[in-house]
């Protein structure tokens, strides 16, 4: 009936109106319901659902209607539930997703990978999307990029001036991250790690666990935040209803980045230990197993790793030159 | 009156309908942009702006896009939108400096911040009250809407060896950063992206920057000039911005005021994103087709040329009270970034992805 209805007046329009945009009176109401990693919150990723719920029914009139119906955790139902369109979409990360594909980690974080800057080049402006699409489709899922953390950097408790080995020592992180620590032999306690290398981390745990900067921090260059659509009902839905879904989805990636970057400046850098050259060849190594396991993902992870990889030689020369070098020279010239 | 009659025979024919956006009316909303429309990455921008605000607000807006000088001028986008012959803007405010030179810092400015530091001072920092005070007095409604990124330090004839090496050229350059170079003895000129190559040819200009890889590659500045140097001190996180009638804007309701709004949150990703990602493709085009590679701009002038670059910025403070007031918003807020880790550790790691970049 819906679509009789819209049928009937774009054509009216057309023959009468060539060139004007199909107006706001084809549309109808449609009511999606939303799952959510992180329990509702005003700020970090557990602001994500909320806040596109809220700016859906704004920028539609009221026309879509997003209800969160789950908070999941990361338990790993929720990606079925997606799939199954027990849900129409999931706020959440790829990297819930590991156990389903290794390549999903491409698309939350890579130990050396991409930057966010970088990583929104290749989304957008080169085979990010399509490749992560294909990937997706195989469940049923159509996924989009719907936020970023930026950099996260590893923290220490521990007073000693540089990280020079790590055995016996515990960290807690998860996802890709976690799977790094743990090829290089550090026993994974998500509750009281010695380091500690967690997207959620802020200024306010810190200070009250000692924590000191790790530096570089090489294992989480960026951590991106996703929303996934069940296939049918994103495709279910108008192009205008569409265009505002994805329009709210990049909003919400900006307001989250520019969240994350408000509140780095509240964490000091100071003092930082240094990771010595022979932890960090170390990690290097153990990223390359990880990228190894990426390639056992079946045909789309092959192909998304080669996408990556293509994309990230071009842009690293670009971030060094550009942004680095600025960066570097601004330290050194003005602090 | 195109207008009227559109709506009137839609109205005609939709009568017993529902029809929200056909009764509300259509308002026509007329884009004059700084920038050519065939321009990558910029153009693009512009016309994504438009076709946005069109298509996803269901016809209520209806925005038809002026390239420069089709209206207005280039640089008359800001005038013509604050006095109403046009109702929304494409451009990036250090243009308008002969305004107020405040305007310069919700572009870039010299020794400024970064494209996303930028993005939080004035969504998270405070300094879109800041620009909304400032511009509110040319009866304009601002919005940053992209990026181009840090930009390269620029194109010179000749090498740039030592600070002594500004003495005498003449130089692309708009806003502070042509004040910072024109303290070393060079004259800076400001002249629009499609007028750079003529200027050169015609013994005008000896030096010039303009954008980054992508735009300067398409221009062909390389097959111009040997001397490509990096980092700029000049635009480290060069922001666009879309300006509306300030009346508009005022007029406009709560669902069409969160559409643009949006629109312009979705150009700061898609925007900036298009040009790292082209820039880097064209880092690559550059060295492979042209054997044209950046080089470091040495230590000793680019930190000649911050030194006078904070001068330079210090000085607008001084312009008036609310110069004054967004000086100090914008160097409280660089203080913070300085001392915070996020600039720190990207540094960092970049520099580290850099020595093991046989890892990926």
């Amino acid at each position: 009936m819906k679509l009789k209805r819209r049928h009937a007046i774009g054509a009216l329009v057309a023959t009468t109106a060539a060139g004007m945009a199909a107006p706001a009176i084809a549309q109808s109401r449609v009511r999606l319901t939303a799952s959510t990693r992180w329990p509702a919150a005003d700020s970090g990723p557990g602001a994500m659902a909320p806040r596109i719920s809220r700016r859906l029914n704004e920028l539609s009139g009221g026309q879509i209607q997003l209800e969160i119906t789950a908070e999941t955790g990361a338990g790993p139902n929720a990606y079925a539930a997606i799939s199954n369109g027990d849900v129409s979409v999931h706020f959440g990360q790829e990297e819930d997703w590991l156990n389903l594909n290794p390549a999903y980690g491409l698309f939350c974080n890579l130990p050396f990978g991409m930057t966010a800057n970088e990583f929104e080049g290749w989304i957008y402006f080169g085979d990010g999307a399509n490749v992560w699409a294909r990937l997706a489709e195989q469940s049923g899922v159509m996924p989009f990029l719907a936020g970023d953390l930026g950099l996260i950097p590893s923290f220490i408790r521990s007073d000693i001036s540089e990280l020079t080995a790590l055995t016996g020592l515990t960290a807690s992180a998860s996802g890709v991250a976690a799977d790094l620590w743990r090829t290089m032999g550090v026993k994974i306690d998500t509750q009281a790690g010695v380091i500690v290398d967690d997207p959620l981390i802020d200024a306010a745990m810190i200070g009250q666990n000692g924590l000191r900067i790790l530096s570089p921090s090489v294992s989480h260059p960026h951590h991106a935040l996703s929303a996934n659509f069940n296939l049918p009902a994103f495709e279910a839905l108008s192009e205008e209803h569409k265009g505002l879904v994805q329009l709210a989805f990049r909003s919400e990636h900006m307001a989250l980045r520019m969240d994350a970057e408000n509140a780095k400046r509240q964490v000091p850098t100071t003092p930082a230990i240094n990771v010595s050259p022979l932890v960090s060849t170390q990690m290097a190594l153990a990223t390359k197993e990880l990228i190894a396991k990426i390639e056992s993902g079946g045909p789309a992870a092959s192909d998304a790793l080669w996408s990556y990889q293509v994309h990230l030689e071009d842009a690293r020369a670009w971030t060094e030159v550009s942004e680095g070098a600025y960066l570097d020279k601004r330290f050194g010239s003005v602090g | 009156m195109v207008e009227t009659t559109r709506r009137a025979a839609l109205g005609a024919l939709a009568a017993g309908l529902a029809a929200p956006a056909l009764a509300q009316g259509v308002r026509n909303i007329r884009l004059v942009s700084t920038f050519p429309l065939q321009l990558g990455g910029l153009g693009d921008s512009v016309s994504r702006t438009a076709k946005a605000i069109t298509e996803l607000s269901g016809g209520r807006l209806n925005v038809t896009l002026y390239p420069p000088g089709a209206l207005v001028g280039p640089f008359d986008v800001h005038d013509a939108v604050g006095e109403g012959d046009a109702e929304m803007y494409f451009s990036a405010e250090y243009y308008y400096q002969k305004k107020s030179r405040a305007f310069a810092f919700f572009s870039t400015v010299p020794m400024g911040l970064t494209i996303m530091e930028q993005a939080t001072w004035v969504q998270r920092g405070g300094g879109q009250a800041l620009w909304d005070e400032l511009a509110a007095g040319f009866g304009v409604k601002p919005f940053a809407n992209g990026g181009t990124g840090p930009q390269t330090g620029g194109w010179f004839k000749n090498e740039i060896k030592t600070i002594e090496d500004f003495r005498g050229i003449s130089m692309r350059i708009p806003g502070l950063g042509g004040e910072v170079v024109e303290r070393f003895g060079a004259k800076a000129v400001l002249l629009p992206g499609g007028k750079i190559v003529s200027a050169f040819k015609a013994g005008e200009i000896d030096a010039m920057e303009w954008v980054g890889p992508w735009n300067d590659l398409h221009f062909g500045f390389q097959k111009l000039m040997q001397t490509f140097l990096f980092p700029g001190f000049h635009e480290p996180g060069t922001t666009t911005s879309v300006g509306l009638n300030l009346a508009l804007w005022n007029d406009l309701s709560p669902q069409d005021k969160a559409l643009i709004t949006s629109v312009t949150e979705n150009e700061r990703l898609l925007q900036t994103a298009s040009y790292h990602a082209n820039n880097s493709y064209s880092l690559r085009r550059l060295a492979t087709e042209y054997g044209t590679t950046p080089s470091e701009m040495p230590t000793e002038v680019f930190d000649g040329l911050a030194k006078v670059a904070e001068e330079v910025v210090a000085e607008v403070a001084n312009d008036s009270e609310l110069a004054g007031r967004i000086y100090q918003s914008y160097a409280e807020f660089r203080k913070s970034v300085a001392g915070g880790v996020a600039a720190r550790e990207l540094a960092a790691f970049i520099a580290q992805r850099s020595e093991s970049s046989s890892v990926l």
